[in-house]
């Protein structure tokens, strides 16, 4: 797999993955299939009456519905805390960021969804720890309490951060073999290709461009649902 | 929501569900809830337990609330149960169109999915635009939902009251129309003819007025006109529609051929802007490329086509396909070349390009499009199998052998190395049964290479998780070069995903139906592995009951991540009335006055007929039924009642049935009887090709003896009533491809009867009678088919003094001849006579034995059959000869043969079949001339008669 330094996926991120994994822009889209709202108001509705008195002792709650699988309140907060720690940005947890932080979760559970079901391989454990450590070295220089005092100041532990630098890798391994243009998204056809003498070669397009349009593809055909709830 | 990270770390005091009943089972719960009592509080579990909770598909929301108390906290866990599509049902006052099962489709309601909170409201609105699109705008649509909470299933029942149907005013024509308004709502022709008002305003009738106004735009040559329903004005008070239609005229296109001549059916077939209605360059060049073939296909393989457009006025424009044929071709060889892998048969019998043929195809079959499919198809086979590189094109020589005109075609392949499988890598299989699964697979080191292995390795791998209850089971491959040359390496990973099991099955829509005829084939129990085959299996086996319009089947909540699941089957009951009227005709050799004794061998005759039926179905809710058919005709009165209980005791393939029957028949010219028949039937199918009947009859029949053209000394004898009880086994073998219309195969029966006093009758015979049906298909295209019947009676205890001819009863001799069995006579002519009038007795053996020769004459649809018939019916089994001259005007134990040529025209409803047949051999034989009162008065006049030596015959279906 192609080296990338850990300045370049923490700060910029590889363009394709930053799209997902940490810039997808603001904006409510009410995910529709088959022509139906898909947002169970009644349900929601049921919910919020439901929890409305208890709200003050509530520690975590479906916030983002994707399939049969969720996306909870308390990682949305995770996924902004540490995206705005990577990034240096203040902490800002108003409900744009959130909204942000709840799309960019959606376009990851998707494609975990797709690393299971192809077999995908996670990268070494190794590699995250490598990634952070360059990380701390570049904005830390190694002054461990100052680290150490930006992490609780974002609300994130060591941990959460190492997992999420952990999943940036896996990502970029995952869109490497999905996506790269010499190595095909079926593998059986490029492999053909590549065997018929004089085959023209596969028209190439951008990976930012075939993750985009992958990403929309499956989310058209996922039933994706977000909790007003959590995002108010 | 609460600082959640307060509570990170503190102890855990007590867990709880709010509701305290869930979904889950308290296993289930346990393992999918690992929060324990006495241990601290970790948000991450706590996301996980969320996470995992609403994967079982079971919850539409979910909560924790960390209540705080003296040593901790308390977990509250507050969920929504979430609900699901149960069956679907629609009942009321529906009138048609449209009918329950659209409607019910209409509100896209899924079985088994989960029900959100606009799903019914979207389904109203559904139904009711539905109804609106035909015209039923009073139309009330109440839903009641019933709510399963043990199953968190709803049953929805939706009472539709159709109201009255609104019918049309004149339209509203808007647009840019180039014609006049008026006069297109005029040609939508929603006005029925004079004064029988205003069409009802059906989705259908509103399509034909579109397409009638397309139509009349297509008269005026405005091909790319452009028609559409804009909206419908519903008018109230009125109860009428009036549609408002979109119409874009477009300029008159007028599209003519120039240089050849080809018919406005075959330019609107090949030029396709007729269809596309809009006129643009590709389509006018896909329109070249389509008429080119056409003429290659017709022998001018030279065509040049191009084509001119002008445009003659704003509102004009011209377009001609210039067509230079050149000269007439003829393809005399199509020959095969570089073949070594496949046989030049196996390649040719997938080539569409064919030499000329004597009727067939008489300047062979080429065009360029015809020679590049073949060379695609042809590819295709090779890569198939490993010859991955293969190439095959159609090189064509003219004026062949210094012939003008005449055209070889040679197919040049050029197999190129063969690629095999050098290794297969699997993972992701751990099933102990991984080894008889490998060793299954198509693809196998060593053996050639094909895609085609692949798929069939990926289907049957799937096939075997799906029946083993893995029904998100997912298959990938790879494959790489391999370490020699032309190998390749294959890398199969198999998903096994979850296993699954049946929790319970849920029945529904069972109305009529009882429990008792659908258990049987419920083919799970809980517990049993969740198998998408064993599903369809049973799927299929509901339907084969044959009491069900439809049977919808789901797993709810598929996408739930919880192992037990509810198998969901929803039928729709048929109806229970079945009723048909038919009315047709007979044009054969049948005729001849019923008082005349001219015409022994019949004359042309026209006998019309009429058909009733009825059939009340799902009889009992247990799938038997009862039919009543009844037919009047000037040579049959019929009426018919049969019981039919099908899959008697639930065993597969076993039906039993009661028949009773009256029947007054005039099917053979000598006489007219009468019959009352009632009969037991049990049959068993003993494998796919192969049924057993067993049956018992009896019957009685009475001879008409003021019709029984015979020697009059012998009306006494023939006209005895005749009662007949017998037993009778059939063995049936069907191993045709098609009954209708065989290409290969084969059909054998025996029939073997016996018929004695002790089952109620005054006769004593054995009966037996066998067909071997044979069917060969040569070169694709030709079939050979043989058909030879073999039949014997054998008297015994016969009464002394009577011989044993005559004391079989007349209408239980064989009688044979006719479109079925022998061409060379009429129907019902062969075999022995009335050495006095003439007219038929029938016999007590036959043997009939038939060759045919099918080819394909004109086009695909009608072909042509040359045919040999031989044999006749004989007077007992040991005057079967294959003897060929009639010895004397009494003889007529001899072989008949004829010979002929049929034509058959291809219909859905098997060939229409014109047969004309020359014997060469007929019976010649005494007769008399004059009426049946001069028979009696003995003043008929002696004639010598005969059967003529040419036949017709009209009918549908193969001879055999």
């Amino acid at each position: 797999m192609q080296k990338k330094s850990s300045r370049y996926v923490a700060w910029a991120l590889l363009p394709a993955v930053s799209t997902f994994v940490s810039t997808r822009g603001a904006g409510f889209r009410q995910e529709r299939r088959n022509g139906r709202q898909e947002c169970p108001r009644h349900i929601i509705a049921a919910v919020l009456l439901f929890l409305a008195p208890l709200s003050a002792g509530v520690i975590d709650r479906v916030a983002v519905v994707v399939g049969n699988q969720v996306v909870t309140e308390t990682e949305v907060q995770e996924e902004v805390r540490v995206t705005e720690f990577l990034n240096g940005e203040p902490v800002d947890l108003g409900p744009a960021q959130r909204r942000a932080a709840a799309e960019r979760l959606v376009d990851q559970q998707l494609i975990r969804n797709d690393m299971v079901t192809g077999g995908y391989s996670q990268p070494p454990a190794g590699e995250a720890d490598k990634m952070l450590a360059d990380l701390k070295e570049e904005r830390f220089h190694g002054r461990e309490p100052e680290y150490r005092a930006t992490l609780a100041r974002y609300g994130i532990t060591e941990a959460e951060l190492k997992e999420h630098l952990r999943w940036q890798l896996a990502v970029m391994r995952f869109t490497d073999a999905r996506f790269s243009p010499n190595i095909p998204r079926e593998p059986a056809v490029q492999t053909a290709n590549r065997m018929r003498a004089g085959a023209a070669p596969a028209p190439e397009n951008g990976v930012e461009q075939q993750l985009e349009a992958w990403l929309k593809e499956a989310r058209s055909n996922t039933r994706i649902q977000f909790r007003k709830e959590a995002f108010q | 929501m609460a600082p959640a990270a307060d509570y990170e770390g503190k102890t855990i005091q007590e867990v709880r569900f709010d509701p305290p009943t869930q979904p889950v089972a308290r296993a289930d719960l346990a393992r999918l809830v690992p929060l324990q009592p006495g241990t601290p509080v970790h948000l991450s579990e706590v996301r996980e337990v969320i996470k995992r909770l609403y994967a079982t598909g079971r919850y539409s929301g979910i909560a924790v609330e960390a209540e705080p108390n003296a040593g901790g906290v308390a977990l509250v866990i507050h969920t929504v149960e979430q609900w699901f599509i149960g069956p679907v049902e629609v009942s009321g006052k529906v009138h048609m169109p449209p009918n329950e099962g659209q409607l019910g489709n209409a509100a896209r309601l899924e079985l088994g999915e989960p029900l959100e909170e606009d799903d019914l409201q979207g389904a109203v609105k559904s139904m009711r635009d539905l109804l609106e699109r035909n015209g039923l705008y009073l139309a009330t649509v109440v839903p009641k939902l019933d709510r399963d909470s043990e199953h968190q299933q709803v049953a929805f029942t939706f009472t539709v009251n159709s109201g009255k149907r609104a019918r049309f005013v004149l339209p509203v024509v808007m647009g840019d129309t180039r014609m006049p308004p008026e006069e297109l709502a005029g040609a939508a022709k929603y006005k029925k003819l004079w004064f029988f008002g205003w069409k009802y305003a059906t989705e259908d009738n509103t399509d034909r007025g579109l397409n009638n106004i397309r139509r009349k735009y297509d008269k005026d040559d405005r091909l790319t006109a452009s028609v559409s329903l804009d909206h419908m004005e519903y008018l109230q008070d009125q109860n009428r529609v009036r549609p408002h239609i979109e119409a874009e005229g477009g300029p008159k296109v007028k599209i003519q051929t120039d240089g050849a001549k080809v018919s406005k059916k075959n330019l609107e077939k090949y030029v396709p802007v007729f269809d596309e209605q809009t006129v643009n360059r590709d389509l006018l060049v896909r329109g070249v490329g389509n008429l080119r073939d056409y003429f290659q296909n017709k022998g001018y393989f030279d065509v040049e086509v191009d084509f001119r457009t002008k445009q003659v006025d704003p509102d004009h424009e011209d377009i001609t396909y210039l067509v230079t044929p050149g000269e007439r071709h003829k393809v005399v060889r199509v020959d095969i070349a570089g073949n070594h892998y496949f046989s030049t048969d196996d390649i040719r019998e997938r080539m569409y390009i064919r030499p000329a043929g004597f009727l067939y195809l008489r300047h062979g079959r080429y065009s360029k499009g015809f020679a590049d499919r073949d060379g695609d198809n042809i590819e295709a086979l090779y890569k198939a199998n490993g010859f991955r590189d293969a190439k095959a094109a159609i090189t064509l020589v003219d004026d062949y052998q210094g012939k003008k005109g005449d055209v070889a075609l040679t197919m040049t392949i050029t197999e190129g190395a063969q690629y095999l499988v050098s290794a297969i890598a699997v993972d992701g299989i751990t099933r102990p049964d991984k080894p008889q699964i490998l060793a299954r697979l198509a693809s196998v080191p060593g053996e050639p290479f094909s895609e085609t292995n692949v798929a069939l390795d990926r289907d049957y791998i799937l096939n075997v998780y799906y029946s083993a209850g893995y029904p998100d089971a997912a298959f990938d491959s790879r494959f790489s070069p391999g370490p020699g040359p032309d190998q390749i390496s294959l890398h199969y990973i198999v998903n096994e995903g979850k296993p699954r099991y049946v929790r319970d099955v849920l029945l529904s829509g069972l109305h009529e139906t009882r429990h008792r005829l659908v258990d049987p084939n419920i083919l799970f129990k809980p517990g049993d592995p969740l198998s998408w085959t064993r599903m369809g299996y049973m799927q299929r086996r509901l339907y084969d009951l044959g009491v069900f319009d439809k049977v919808d089947m789901a797993i709810q909540n598929p996408q739930g991540d919880t192992e037990n699941k509810y198998l969901l089957y929803h039928f729709v009951e048929g109806h229970r009335y079945y009723t048909a009227v038919g009315f047709g005709a007979e044009i054969a050799r049948i005729g001849g006055s019923q008082t005349s004794l001219n015409n022994p061998a019949g004359t042309a005759g026209f006998a019309p007929r009429g058909d009733f039926e009825i059939s009340r179905l799902n009889l009992w809710g247990l799938g038997h039924s009862l039919n009543f058919k009844s037919r009047y005709s000037t040579l049959d009165r019929r009426v018919s009642l049969n019981y039919l209980a099908p899959r008697y005791r639930n065993v597969e393939g076993r039906n039993i049935s009661f028949t009773g029957l009256y029947d007054n028949t005039r099917d053979v010219l000598t006489f007219t009887a009468r019959r009352i028949e009632g009969s037991a039937q049990i049959s068993q199918k003993l494998s796919k090709p192969t049924t057993i009947f067993w049956r018992y009859t009896w019957r009685d029949v009475v001879v008409d003896t003021s019709t029984l053209k015979i020697n009059k000394l012998l009306i006494p004898i023939v006209s005895q009533p005749a009662r007949i009880g017998m037993i009778d086994a059939n063995l049936v073998q069907d191993r045709r491809d098609d009954p209708v219309d065989a290409h290969r195969g084969v059909y054998n029966s025996a029939d073997l009867g016996l018929v004695e006093h002790f089952f109620g009758g005054n006769k004593n015979f054995l009966r037996f009678l066998g067909r071997n049906s044979y069917y060969k298909t040569i070169h694709s295209l030709y079939v050979l088919a043989f058909n030879t019947e073999i039949g014997a009676i054998h008297p015994f205890h016969v009464t002394p003094g009577v011989d044993a001819f005559n004391y079989v009863p007349i209408a239980e001799h064989f009688f044979g001849g006719g479109s079925t069995s022998h061409r060379g006579f009429p129907d019902y002519q062969a075999g022995p006579r009335d050495t006095e009038t003439g007219f038929p007795l029938g016999g007590n053996a036959l043997f009939f034995h038939t060759e045919e020769f099918r080819f394909p004459l004109i086009g695909d649809n009608i072909n042509g059959v040359f045919f040999h018939d031989m044999g006749n019916v004989y007077s007992s089994v040991s005057s079967i000869s294959f003897r060929v001259h009639q010895q004397n005007l009494t003889d007529f134990d001899y072989m008949v043969h004829a010979a002929g040529f049929g034509i058959r025209y291809r219909t859905p409803v098997g060939p229409i079949r014109l047969d004309l047949a020359y014997s060469i051999n007929p019976p010649t034989f005494h007769g008399l001339k004059g009426t049946y009162q001069d028979l009696l008065n003995n003043t008929a006049i002696p004639a010598i008669q005969n059967v003529s030596h040419f036949q017709f015959f009209f009918s549908i279906g193969q001879a055999f």
